[in-house]
Order: C-alpha cells, then sequence, then structure tokens
C-alpha cells in the first residue's frame, strides 16, 4: 500500500514540475517598490561607506521605495551578472566599468540584450552634466549602457622624503622619459629602487606605447600596436628591465606596491585606489603627471577606466532605477567620492572644482586624467590585455623582435575584433 | 527741395526698417506639433516647424514650463557628418535627417532647416507633460516661443523575460520518473522471481540514484548536448543544433596538440610521482621502528588538510622572484613567468598536494596485510626487497589501482592548481594556449573568456571520452576486479 502511495506522490510531483514556469503567463509585475543594486566596491572601504551614506539619503527622499544593496567582486561581476540574467534574477542596477561592458554588451538572452539603452532615460539636460568622454566610454553599438560616475587612472607617484633623503630633485609635470630614467639611476647604490613597476604586464606598458607611438587603437577603434614608435616602446620596457636593470619586480604587481609602501621605492606609476594603503603604511605621497617623450613630445597616457551605472532589461521598475543612477552620479555624490575616497568624478562640474583643488593629489589625478585614454567599448577589447601581455612576454621572454610581435599582436587582435 | 528729399529717404529707410522686422518676425515664429510616429518607451515625439534661423540661435524644448530638456543650437554645420541612423545619443532629425551633433552631443542645426523632430527622452508611461519650444538669441533673449502642447507617451516597457524553465522542468520531471519506474518494475521482477529478500534494497538506493540522476546524469547529458549547438554568450537561450561542427573545430585547433602534450606529460608525471612518492613514504611509515610516526604522519597530511586553493595561493607567492624559493636559493628567478619553469613548478606543486592522499591511503592498505606473512617471510629469510615485490605490492594492487586511475582522473581535471598559478600562462603565441594550459584551463577560457559554450562543451566531450577510454583500458589492463577478488 505505502508503495502504491508513494507511486501516486511521484507521478503527482511529475505532473507538477512542468507546471511551475510558464511564459503565457507573462512575469509577474514584480516588486515595483523595491530596487536591487549590485556594487563592487571593496568590503568596508571608504568607498562603501560613501555610497551606503548616498543610498540612504536617497532612501529617505523616496520612502516608497527600499533599496537592497548587495556586493559582488569586481572580477565577477560580468559572469555573476550574466547568471543571474539568465536565471531572471538580475538586479535592478549594476556598478560596472567600460570593461565590463564589452563583456556584458553583446550578451542577450532570448534575443534581448542584458543591459537597458539609457538613450530613452537620460535627457540632453541632464547629459550635458557629464564629461562627454566618460559617455562615450558607456557606449556600445550606439547603445548608451550605464550612466558614468566616476573615473579611475594611474599616474606618477613618488615619497618625497626619499627625494630631500638623497638630494635628488623629484618630479615635475615638464619631465621626459629620460629625466625619468636619469633619477631613477641616481638611487643606484642607495638600498632604494628608483621606480619599481611591474613592467610584464600591459596596463604599465600602455603609458609607454602611447608616448612611443601614439594612440593604440585609430578613429575607427582598429588596434594599431605596429605604428612606428610602439616597438621602441617594448624594446624600452624590456631594457628598463634588462640592460638598465631599474625594474626587478617586472612580473609582480603586489611586489611593486609592497616595495614602494616599504619606502624601498622612489617612484611608482600607480592608482589613486591605492594611496590610502601608502598612507596608512606611514608612507607620504606626491604625484606628478606622467613624463613626456623627448622626441615625440607625446606624453605618457595610461588606460582610464570609466565606471558607471547600468539598468537590467529585468528591472520591473527602470524608470526608479534611473532616478536611483542619478543620485548616485549627482555632483555632490561625486565631490563627496572625490573628498573622501579620491574617486575621479565623470561631471564636467565637478572634474572643474577638482582641478582648483588644494589637494595636490587631487587636482593631479584629474589633471592625469585628461592625458589618459580609453579603450574602444567594443566586444573582445578586452583581450588586448591577453594580446598584449603574450607580445610582452615573447619579447622580454624569448626576444623575438618586436616589431614583428606587435604585428603579429595587432593581427590577433583585429581577428578579435571582426568575431 | 532737400527736405522732401530727406522725407522721402526718412520714409524709405521706415519701409526698408519695418521690412526687416517683419520678416524677421515671421522667421522666428516657431510651431509645435506631436510627432507619433517618434514615441516610444519613456520618449514622446514632437515636431517643430521654423523658418529663417540665424547662427547661434538655440531652439530649446521646455518641459512643464521649467525644466529645459533639449537644446539644439543652430551654427553652420559644414564639414560636420551626420550621424548614422540610430547612432546619436539623442534621437532628433533635422529636415527628414539624423541631426547633427557636437563632440560634447549637443543637436546642431543650420540656419536653413525648417523642420526639427524629436522624440525626448526621460518621460514616465501614462504622465501627461507639457512641452513648449522656445527660440532664444545667442545671449538668451526669447525670440519666440510656442504654447505649451500636452503630451503623453503610452507605451509600455519591454523587458527582458525570466527564461523559460519548463523544458528544463519536465526533463528533470522525466528523469525523475524513469528512475522511480524503474526501481519500481526491478522490485516488482524481484518479487515476481521470489528473490524477496532484496526487495527492499531499491527503496534504499532509491534516493541516491535520483540524486545522482538529477545532479550529474542531467549535466553530463545537457553538456553533450550543448556541443552539437551553437550555443554562445551573445544568444543564451537561442542556441541551434549544428551537429558535428564543434568536434570539428577542437581537432582543428591549433592548439589542440599543444595543449593534449602538456596535458598528458602534467597527468602522467604527476600520476607517477603522487604513486611512488607516496607509496614509498607509506612503507616507510608504515615501519613499526620509526619512532614519533604520529607526528611525521600529521605534518605529511598538512598539504592536504588544507584547502588547496590556500596550498595553491601561498605557492605563488613563495615562487615570486621575490619570494621565499629565491631566498633559499639565492636567485632572483622568474618561476611562473617562463615558459619551462612554470611548467615545472606547476606540476612540483600538484606532485606536492597530490600525494598526502596517495600516501594516507596506501598506509591504510599495508595495516590490512596480515603481519604473519611478513613474519613468516622473516623466518625464511626473505629481503625486505623481495617481501615488498612478493607481498607488500601483490596486497596493495586492489587499492593501487583504483587509487592510481583516481589520480589520473584528478589530476587530467586540476584546475585549481594551474589556474590560481599561472592561470594557463605564459602566453607564448597569438590565439594559442598558455604555456600551462591543460584541457580543462583551456576549455574555461574558451567558455568563459571567449564565451562560445558550444565549443568548450563539445571540448569537455572529448576529454569525457578520452578518460573514459582510458578508465576502461586501464581497468581492463590491470584485471583490477580480478586482483581485489
Amino acid at each position: 500500500m505505502a508503495w502504491v502511495r508513494l507511486l501516486v506522490f511521484v507521478f503527482l510531483i511529475g505532473f507538477v514540475s512542468g507546471c511551475g514556469s510558464s511564459r503565457d503567463a507573462k512575469v509577474s509585475a514584480g516588486d515595483v517598490s523595491s530596487l536591487t543594486v549590485w556594487h563592487t566596491y571593496s568590503a568596508g572601504s571608504e568607498e562603501e561607506r560613501v555610497f551606503e551614506e548616498t543610498v540612504d539619503r536617497f532612501r529617505l527622499a523616496n520612502t516608497d521605495l527600499s533599496v537592497e544593496v548587495v556586493r559582488v567582486p569586481f572580477s565577477q561581476t560580468v559572469m555573476q551578472f550574466i547568471t543571474a540574467s539568465q536565471g531572471g534574477e538580475a538586479p535592478d542596477l549594476i556598478r560596472v566599468a567600460d570593461s565590463h561592458l564589452t563583456q556584458i554588451g553583446g550578451v542577450t538572452v532570448n534575443g534581448v540584450p542584458l543591459l537597458e539603452d539609457l538613450r530613452a532615460h537620460l535627457t540632453p539636460a541632464q547629459a550635458s552634466r557629464f564629461l562627454p568622454s566618460t559617455i562615450k566610454a558607456m557606449r556600445m553599438d550606439n547603445a548608451l549602457l550605464a550612466l558614468p560616475v566616476s573615473q579611475s587612472t594611474m599616474s606618477l607617484l613618488y615619497n618625497p622624503a626619499l627625494f630631500e633623503q638623497y638630494g635628488i630633485a623629484p618630479p615635475n609635470a615638464d619631465w621626459t622619459i629620460d629625466d625619468f630614467i636619469e633619477t631613477a639611476q641616481a638611487f643606484r647604490g642607495t638600498g632604494v629602487d628608483g621606480i619599481s613597476i611591474p613592467l610584464r604586464w600591459t596596463l604599465w606598458v600602455m603609458p609607454f606605447m602611447s608616448a612611443y607611438g601614439g594612440d593604440l587603437f585609430d578613429g575607427e577603434d582598429a588596434p594599431r600596436f605596429a605604428a612606428p614608435g610602439m616597438a621602441e616602446a617594448l624594446d624600452f620596457a624590456r631594457a628598463l628591465e634588462f640592460e638598465l636593470e631599474l625594474v626587478n619586480s617586472a612580473n609582480q604587481i603586489d611586489a611593486s606596491k609592497t616595495k614602494f609602501s616599504r619606502g624601498r621605492a622612489a617612484m611608482i606609476i600607480e592608482g589613486v585606489w591605492n594611496i590610502p594603503d601608502y598612507h596608512e603604511a606611514g608612507i607620504e605621497v606626491s604625484q606628478s603627471l606622467l613624463p613626456t617623450h623627448p622626441e615625440t613630445g607625446l606624453r605618457m597616457r595610461p588606460l582610464n577606466t570609466i565606471i558607471g551605472w547600468g539598468i537590467s532589461t529585468q528591472s520591473v521598475n527602470k524608470p526608479a532605477a534611473f532616478e536611483l543612477a542619478l543620485w548616485l552620479s549627482e555632483d555632490d555624490a561625486q565631490q563627496a567620492f572625490l573628498e573622501r575616497t579620491l574617486t575621479l568624478p565623470s561631471s564636467t562640474a565637478v572634474t572643474n572644482i577638482a582641478l582648483q583643488s588644494d589637494d595636490e593629489l587631487v587636482a593631479g589625478f584629474v589633471e592625469q586624467a585628461e592625458y589618459s585614454f580609453s579603450m574602444p567599448t567594443k566586444r573582445g577589447v578586452q583581450q588586448i590585455f591577453l594580446v598584449i601581455d603574450t607580445a610582452i612576454e615573447l619579447v622580454t621572454g624569448t626576444d623575438q623582435d618586436a616589431q614583428l610581435t606587435l604585428e603579429q599582436a595587432e593581427e590577433e587582435m583585429r581577428a578579435i575584433l571582426r568575431q | 527741395m532737400t527736405r522732401s528729399l530727406i522725407l522721402t529717404l526718412r520714409s524709405m529707410a521706415a519701409f526698408i526698417l519695418l521690412g526687416v522686422f517683419a520678416s524677421s518676425a515671421a522667421a522666428q515664429s516657431v510651431a509645435i506639433s506631436p510627432a507619433e510616429d517618434l514615441s516610444d518607451y519613456r520618449q514622446i515625439g514632437v515636431r517643430v516647424d521654423v523658418t529663417g534661423l540665424a547662427n547661434d540661435q538655440i531652439l530649446e524644448f521646455v518641459i512643464d514650463d521649467q525644466t529645459p530638456h533639449t537644446q539644439i543650437l543652430v551654427t553652420n554645420v559644414e564639414g560636420i557628418e551626420r550621424p548614422p541612423p540610430g547612432a546619436a545619443l539623442f534621437k532628433c532629425m533635422s529636415d527628414g535627417l539624423p541631426m547633427h551633433q557636437s563632440e560634447t552631443f549637443t543637436p546642431l542645426i543650420s540656419a536653413s532647416t525648417e523642420d526639427v523632430q524629436c522624440a525626448l527622452s526621460g518621460f514616465k508611461t501614462g504622465q501627461a507633460y507639457e512641452v513648449r519650444a522656445i527660440l532664444r538669441s545667442s545671449d538668451g533673449r526669447v525670440l519666440s516661443r510656442t504654447e505649451p502642447l500636452k503630451l503623453i507617451t503610452n507605451v509600455s516597457d519591454v523587458r527582458l523575460l525570466p527564461p523559460n524553465t519548463r523544458p528544463i522542468l519536465y526533463v528533470l520531471g522525466s528523469i525523475f520518473l524513469s528512475i522511480i519506474t524503474l526501481l519500481l518494475g526491478l522490485r516488482w521482477w524481484e518479487a515476481k522471481s521470489g528473490r524477496s529478500q532484496a526487495r527492499n534494497a531499491y527503496f534504499y538506493i532509491g534516493p541516491a540514484i535520483l540524486a545522482l540522476g538529477l545532479l550529474t546524469f542531467y549535466p553530463i547529458i545537457y553538456g553533450i548536448w550543448l556541443a552539437f549547438t551553437d550555443a554562445n554568450q551573445t544568444h543564451l537561450g537561442r542556441s541551434e543544433f549544428i551537429g558535428v561542427q564543434n568536434f570539428f573545430e577542437v581537432f582543428a585547433s591549433s592548439g589542440l596538440v599543444q595543449v593534449s602534450l602538456f596535458t598528458l606529460t602534467w597527468t602522467v608525471v604527476n600520476v607517477v610521482f603522487h604513486v611512488v612518492l607516496g607509496l614509498g613514504i607509506a612503507l616507510i611509515l608504515n615501519r613499526q621502528k620509526l619512532i614519533g610516526r604520529g607526528v611525521y604522519r600529521t605534518i605529511l597530511l598538512l598539504p592536504w588538510a588544507v584547502p588547496a586553493y590556500i596550498s595553491v595561493l601561498a605557492w605563488q607567492g613563495l615562487l615570486q622572484p621575490e619570494g621565499l624559493v629565491n631566498l633559499f636559493l639565492g636567485a632572483n628567478a622568474n618561476f611562473l613567468g617562463e615558459a619551462n619553469s612554470a611548467r615545472i613548478s606547476v606540476t612540483l606543486v600538484n606532485i606536492w598536494l597530490g600525494v598526502p592522499f596517495m600516501m594516507m591511503s596506501l598506509a591504510g592498505a599495508m595495516k590490512a596485510i596480515p603481519t604473519d606473512m611478513y613474519e613468516a617471510a622473516d623466518l625464511d629469510g626473505v629481503s625486505r626487497y623481495d617481501q615488498f615485490r612478493h607481498i607488500t605490492f601483490p596486497n596493495l594492487k586492489s587499492t593501487l589501482v583504483p587509487l592510481s586511475l583516481l589520480s589520473f582522473i584528478w589530476t587530467f581535471n586540476m584546475f585549481n592548481t594551474i589556474y590560481l598559478l599561472t592561470r594557463g600562462g605564459p602566453y607564448l603565441g597569438f590565439g594559442k594556449p598558455g604555456a600551462t594550459d591543460i584541457m580543462v584551463t583551456y576549455i574555461y577560457d574558451v567558455a568563459f573568456e571567449y564565451g562560445d559554450y558550444g565549443l568548450a562543451a563539445a571540448w569537455s566531450v572529448v576529454v569525457f571520452l578520452l578518460l573514459l577510454s582510458f578508465s576502461v583500458f586501464y581497468v581492463k589492463q590491470t584485471r583490477a576486479t580480478e586482483a581485489s577478488t
């Protein structure tokens, strides 16, 4: 008898299992009074605190809405968002970098893109508040996939105490790469490294490439890695490590930082986000624009990552999600981020204020952002890191000719972008 | 005469001025009307008819008489290309063509423009707004203003529906029912054939079989199905059957030989060292006279007890040019940065990780060998080597065969060690696997870096078939079943 009952139960389960979901029924209206936001700020960081305070103010101003904040790791944003979208569990709002957009932007589920085109939401008056370059970075295949909220770039940081101790002139904005090298060499024999740069990594080689050979992408967003001068940049990076022996932590990002934070390196090319760590380690940090190339006259330009807020196409309350995105990118919010976390703004007004700031680091990094470049927001462009990393490895590890290597790299990148 | 001439000239001048004013007043008249065809979700279409604009004037849309919305600058647009249809940040048209825009996304029109159409953005569905067009001079003076036009968009949101999970639930339900039916059938057959003692066994193994079916067999079957489709990140949920195309791509892949060779080398070297070192250490630990066996055993077990990813990350730090290994060696070697040293490093770390398991399992198996066999051998004067050869090894065979098979399969699929140490790098060729890529790490890249799920699934099927063939061959060759009985 028990077996008969079990059998009936099992069949019931089997029949019911197919009735759990129905597209015909159209999805429920969803809870329009709540928003879920995925952010990528580090746990317990000042950025997270400023963000939560900004969201709290939004909650107070919109008491009819509840906002749930969820932290996701920056490096896992793309996969988690794609997976959540496939399961119908995407958040309303998500913090994304332009590099994320190149991966999420081309993804569709059942023919629908994952991120909302914000052009229908944003008015021209609202758009005029943002730096055009930041808006451009948030666009892919004509759509506007996120509202820019900040920029993130690298600059030349130095330890003024070490320069003073050894009587060496500190960097300045008029420096050339030659001056940079001479100064680094002046530290030889002091027990302090002149420079500490992980030169086996694309992110740190890009500024040299831009000073030697100009833009990494042309006006049509096609790679130009093999342009005149680029190979010299790669050879120069190699020489810094092997011939000039100025860089001995070429393949380690963390080791470079550790050296600088322990006062064992005088200069480092680094992002603004690490400055709190150096302050915590008791290191006084000054900043200078990256140097120029003595012959081309071009300034070393680091990569500028633009970060913004995107809205999921699954959101049941897109107007409210957009209001929150606008709120998070308001000038007041950006000003708070700038003052408390040195986060570079996307707002034209806040940028202008920052350029006049008494804070040398704030003004300096905002100026450096003007001498930086963003990668085209195209599917596949993120592979540039693998392609240039491989080129660096071939040139430094196997002595392959730099020009030939960069020609191969350019061809590979073009093939990736074509796909 | 002079006076009449002056009067005539004055009247002519007045006539000319009046004419100018009259004409300019006519040019600055702006008329606004709805443009229904431009209305969309959160967008309201408006059309403005203008004539005789002058450069530097601004045509502005204001919402509810207070909120500035769009400012269109009248300027010389020669030399500025119109954006391709759909490419502009804001949907506006002048004289039926996409409107010019500045570098800062400001819409631009020429002074000769007569027809302006815009899809004004940012409106809520179902809510009425008053839109007014205002023409201003360059210094902001209002030259002309339309009456407010009451507009509304009723276009609702098109949003991504949650995926249709019904087919998946049907499949899972079918598997569930099939297994239950099978078990009931077997039970009925047992009962019919009179072997009543085993009847309840099906009830007991039912949950485990169901769990296996739903959590193991279904994903495997789905993975195999995926290998025959064009499943790709760009069109999730809309994959189509493409036959064996993905398998052709796998076998035509330029990286196949490289990644297969390293996978094989990596697996064989690891398994050999796991077995040899594990067996050697187990033999030492099995010696009765060894003092502090428990301590050694605990220490040797640590690599296995610590989560693998922590151990691997620790090794990653140790192997850096300024890490502890270089410090001991007095060198500045880039172990993980050079191809050959990276291959050796990942292999050594994985050997270090795998030996404790082998050692513990073999030590346990040695305990099960009756001691009287060794005592008899001692009495007969059999050497230690011959005791190992004729007593220990044959008795361990039933344990060694499945253990080495497991070790082979685990090592073949060992993702953590390589991914956390080198991520498959260093890369010594464009579009090719890295120097330390094994099949599973390469499959990960294909799936999650390139988003090609169908191709990655085909690679996985190849790996599955390879391991299955090896397992069958190995078990047959070693006659493991016979040995164990």
